[in-house]
């Protein structure tokens, strides 16, 4: 729905860009294939691709250059959209599709390997057996880096430092439990470490990690080969090993194998649809993402991302699935991280709530009692100063109630009789609340507003409202 | 130096075509669209359009991206400052002083300060990302989890009793925030927080979320409740639209110095706008004269983040442009643009495509001059605003803030958390408790908390980490002078105050 409420947006940009187009830039037109030959089954309304995070990651965009590639091409008759469930790491995606959308071969998700260890760690109640997998697309290799400065010119000098100091040596990347983590910890097992007590050090994203990788802030960084880019480039970065199978990414860049590891990763992606879907859907929609996977548009996305094709489909994506789950849940086992496990940094998760609960409950003692002695003052016959500002009329107990009565009220009926039905209602009401009493004029501006916001959200932005 | 001239130059011609210019007026205006409305903010409208301009010329696209990072900053202080409601978490710091001064009368002189300020930020963050970038982002190396935990702790004692004269009160409502902060799926271990089994939960309540539901959601329901200030239908729009002269010689220090301070936040990565009016506004508020109005509706209070957070903007560009390291969501949503069209942000970018990166620099002093032509006249439409009846404007603002929830993940639970903050708001403040430390909290909590657990991570445990490495140990003695001066205030003022205060 984030995604459909911008069409406006993109109204916008496609008339931005066909006035530059007529002004004689550059603007390369796409070339539309062949659309679809035959199929056991075409679909019948609007195919929503769901990115089981927020906009900008890589799942996002994964969702809407396949969005762009399908749509472009005209390769269905229906068009694709993308909608955004951020939250949970993907678990929120993934249930809403396993639960809601069984048997719907419209709604499809992207998933890669970060859902697998949500789901492990979060213990959520769906996996992705609970979906039908479609096709993997893309691969992404981890790298490991050093700061130009580093001591460790080689993997090995890494190893050595690495192997005296297990405890405190300490790895830059991303949350806990991705896949820059889980690569550390079966590097960790190779090297006979026990990833348990190794030192990882989180960083909200794979910039913050390379920015204290630079300033020396960690001994080593992990990161997709693709994200350290420019600082590899130019040698800010040293990368010491690829976890790719072969010299694939970089010829002069030794693979974990070279240096006598027996280490494949990749931060696999691909797309998913619900469970219960019939065998001719599923090849149907197989066959839809294949053409899109041969795209002039998909393939540019590939080599404009660095990211590897690992076109895989149906069967063999679904043991790939299998096989990879496993080995995440043992290795997240080893580590100890995500719910219910013991083992952690030396700051442990329930530190600061823990130092907060008592912080707070310290100084509500202490408002509490200071309120008690300043009542008993005023018992005493003490005038007390309080600081009410004398001008502010103190709102009632009972209208706010009322007002809450009708904030929940609107919400209830938004949702079971539509935003349009119940928001002139609801503004009308409200307005009468706060003090108006001009009934005629609210109820001509509620519904010119609600009629106003319609338009706006369903015509230009085409958004379900609630 | 005159390098730089001579290249600005030239990015002032690739730039300011008739149809760059084009798309950089999309861009202005679609970035105080996203801007005004709760909950969408630039990261959001810049991934959204991503693949729309996959067959764009790189510049072009560049320059629409920057108008909409910009024009987001000027959108969100307005309705911060007309109605309470930050339309992107940068601005929530905004409605401190912006809304009371509004409630006032005076709307017209604090959007004149924030579209200044927004201007002043903007253009001379532009200047320094020009000539500092290389230099600048050598110093922000320096800041390790051990600084950047000194740098928030102080940014959180800058600003801590910001619109309360209670201490104690001031400082439980920061702690709700820090607790409110906790909640969701904890970085460094993967394990949930305080979510009391409810999935929604699990990804925390962020700042849009609480920008929305502290503020607007608390606002109307304080109004519907009774506690409106006014008796009569409409809000005062004021006939001095404009600002004071003492006020602009009050407000040129706090844009100078809001600028300067929410660059350098702005080059640090993962600090962000948000952090960087927080800081602008808590340093300004310590400097000046009479902070205890700060929080009542004093320019100086606008004037001060709002220059700040646009000159975080620029400054968040220095480390994707110098290094292709994102500091904050929108240039993370940016450098993914970037590798789109088979550019790779960094040193090598200056090199190998000059004409891009000086294109987008001259873009973005064209942006800004856009956004100040377009919105400066508007000041007076926008403060006419306030004209609408009561009943009907607060009714309207918890539509859009029921709606801008909602449209964030398309989660009936972000609306419900919203309108949970909002009956916090209002309970707070029944029993004169200030929101803004909640919002504080909120924001500088997750920070804090990680920055000290990466800091000990890193140290192995050992606490001597803040005190042996001279940055963190200068911010820490901040941290102790900025809670020992307030006090020592108190003391010298004692003797003047002490036949008032006897009763107490």
């Amino acid at each position: 729905m984030a995604d459909k409420k911008f069409r406006w947006l993109r109204m916008a940009t496609l008339a931005a860009m066909f006035l530059a187009s007529q002004l004689g830039l550059g603007v390369s037109s796409v070339h539309a294939e062949a659309p679809s030959d035959k199929e056991g089954w075409q679909p019948s309304k609007t195919i929503t691709i769901t990115a089981p995070s927020n906009p900008g990651g890589g799942w996002d965009t994964t969702a809407r250059f396949l969005q762009l590639a399908i749509n472009e091409n005209g390769l269905t008759n229906e068009s694709v959209e993308v909608v955004n469930r951020g939250g949970g790491g993907g678990t929120i995606g993934l249930a809403e599709l396993a639960s809601r959308s069984e048997g719907d071969p419209h709604e499809l998700m992207i998933t890669g390997f970060g859902m697998t260890g949500s789901i492990i760690m979060l213990g959520s109640t769906y996996s992705l057996d609970s979906t039908t997998p479609l096709v993997r697309l893309t691969d992404e290799y981890q790298a490991i880096g050093v700061p130009a400065d580093s001591p460790f010119q080689t993997l090995e000098d890494l190893v050595e430092a690495f192997k005296a100091k297990p405890a405190t040596f300490a790895w830059g990347g991303g949350s806990a439990g991705g896949s820059d983590q889980v690569f550390m910890a079966l590097f960790a097992e190779q090297l006979g470490i026990d990833p348990a007590i190794t030192n990882y050090v989180a960083f909200t994203g794979g910039g913050e990690a390379a920015a204290a990788l630079l300033g020396g802030q960690v001994d080593a960084g992990i990161s997709g080969f693709s994200e350290w880019g420019d600082l590899a480039e130019t040698g800010r970065v040293r990368l010491l090993a690829v976890s790719a199978p072969d010299r694939r990414v970089d010829p002069n860049l030794p693979t974990f194998h070279d240096l006598g590891y027996n280490l494949d990763f990749s931060n696999w992606r691909g797309i998913v649809a619900p469970p219960n879907i019939s065998q001719g859907e599923r090849e149907a929609l197989i066959a839809l993402i294949t053409r899109a996977h041969a795209s002039k548009t998909w393939q540019d996305f590939l080599k404009k991302n660095g990211l590897q094709d690992s076109f895989q489909t149906s069967d063999e994506f679904s043991q790939f699935i299998t096989s990879n789950t496993t080995q995440t849940e043992r290795i997240l086992q080893a580590l100890g991280v995500g719910s219910g496990s013991t083992a952690g940094p030396i700051v442990g998760a329930f530190f600061f709530p823990t130092l907060i609960a008592a912080l707070l409950a310290m100084t509500g003692g202490y408002l509490g009692f200071h309120s008690i002695r300043k009542r008993e003052a005023s018992l005493a016959g003490n005038e007390v100063q309080t600081s009410i500002e004398e001008d502010e009329p103190e709102p009632s107990i009972p209208s706010f109630a009322i007002s809450i009565a009708l904030l929940v009220g609107y919400l209830v009926a938004a949702n079971q009789v539509g935003f349009a039905i119940a928001t002139p209602f609801f503004i009308v009401a409200m307005a009468r609340q706060i003090g108006s009493r001009s009934l005629i004029r609210d109820i001509i501006v509620a519904i010119a507003l609600t009629a106003a916001i319609t338009f706006l959200f369903q015509e230009f932005l085409d958004v379900e409202l609630l | 130096m005159s390098d730089a001239f001579s290249n600005l130059l030239n990015g002032f011609a690739a730039a300011a075509t008739p149809e760059n210019l084009l798309f950089g007026l999309a861009g202005v205006i679609l970035g105080t669209v996203v801007g005004v409305l709760p909950g969408l903010g630039p990261a959001v409208a810049i991934s959204l359009l991503l693949p729309l301009t996959f067959g764009l010329d790189p510049l072009a696209a560049f320059i629409m991206f920057g108008g909409i990072y910009y024009g987001a900053m000027y959108g969100g202080a307005t309705t911060a400052i007309l109605v309470n409601t930050p339309g992107c978490a940068s601005s929530a710091v905004t409605t401190f002083d912006g809304h009371p001064l509004a409630r006032q009368g005076r709307a017209g002189a604090a959007l004149s300060a924030a579209m200044i300020g927004s201007f002043v930020g903007g253009t001379f963050a532009t200047f320094m990302l020009m000539l500092l970038a290389p230099t600048l982002i050598e110093v922000s190396l320096l800041f390790g989890p051990p600084e950047y935990f000194g740098l928030m702790l102080l940014a959180l004692v800058l600003v801590a009793s910001v619109g309360g004269s209670s201490v104690p009160k001031a400082l439980f409502a920061m702690l709700l925030g820090l607790g409110i902060a906790t909640i969701g799926i904890d970085l460094q271990t993967g394990v949930e927080r305080m979510t009391f089994g409810f999935p929604e939960l699990a990804g925390g309540v962020n700042v849009v979320l609480a920008g929305i539901g502290l503020f607007a959601i608390g606002e109307a329901l304080w109004i519907a409740s009774g506690g409106g200030k006014e008796a009569g239908d409409t809000l005062s729009v004021g006939s001095k639209v404009w600002m004071r002269s003492e006020e602009w010689v009050r407000s040129i220090y706090a844009w100078l110095r809001g600028t300067f301070l929410g660059f350098f936040v702005g080059v640090l990565p993962g600090a962000g706008g948000t952090m960087a009016a927080l800081i602008g506004y808590g340093v300004e508020k310590n400097l000046s004269k009479t902070p205890e109005k700060f929080g009542t509706g004093v320019v100086e209070g606008v004037a001060a983040p709002e220059a700040s957070n646009n000159a975080a903007a620029g400054g968040s560009l220095v480390p994707l442009l110098a290094l292709g390291i994102p500091g904050s969501a929108t240039t993370a949503v940016m450098l993914v643009a970037f590798q789109i069209y088979g550019l790779q942000p960094g040193p090598l970018l200056f090199e190998k495509s000059p004409e891009l990166v000086w294109g987008l620099i001259a873009s973005l002093y064209i942006s800004n001059l856009l956004l100040v032509g377009i919105n400066l006249p508007l000041v007076g439409l926008w403060a006419k605003l306030l004209k609408t009846p009561q009943g009907l404007l607060y009714s309207a603002v918890l539509v859009f803030s029921t709606l801008g929830a909602y449209s964030l993940k398309g989660s009936i639970g972000d609306v419900i958390i919203v309108y949970v903050l909002g009956v916090l708001a209002f309970v707070l403040r029944k029993f004169q408790f200030p929101i803004a430390p909640v919002l504080l909290g909120i924001v500088l909590g997750p920070m804090i908390e990680q920055e000290f657990r990466r800091s000990m991570a890193i140290s192995a445990g050992d606490l001597s980490i803040f005190v042996s490495r001279p940055l963190a140990l200068s911010f820490l003695i901040l941290v102790v002078v900025a809670l020992v001066v307030p006090f020592i205030r108190r003391l010298k003022a004692k003797p003047v105050m002490n036949p008032m205060s006897e009763s107490d």
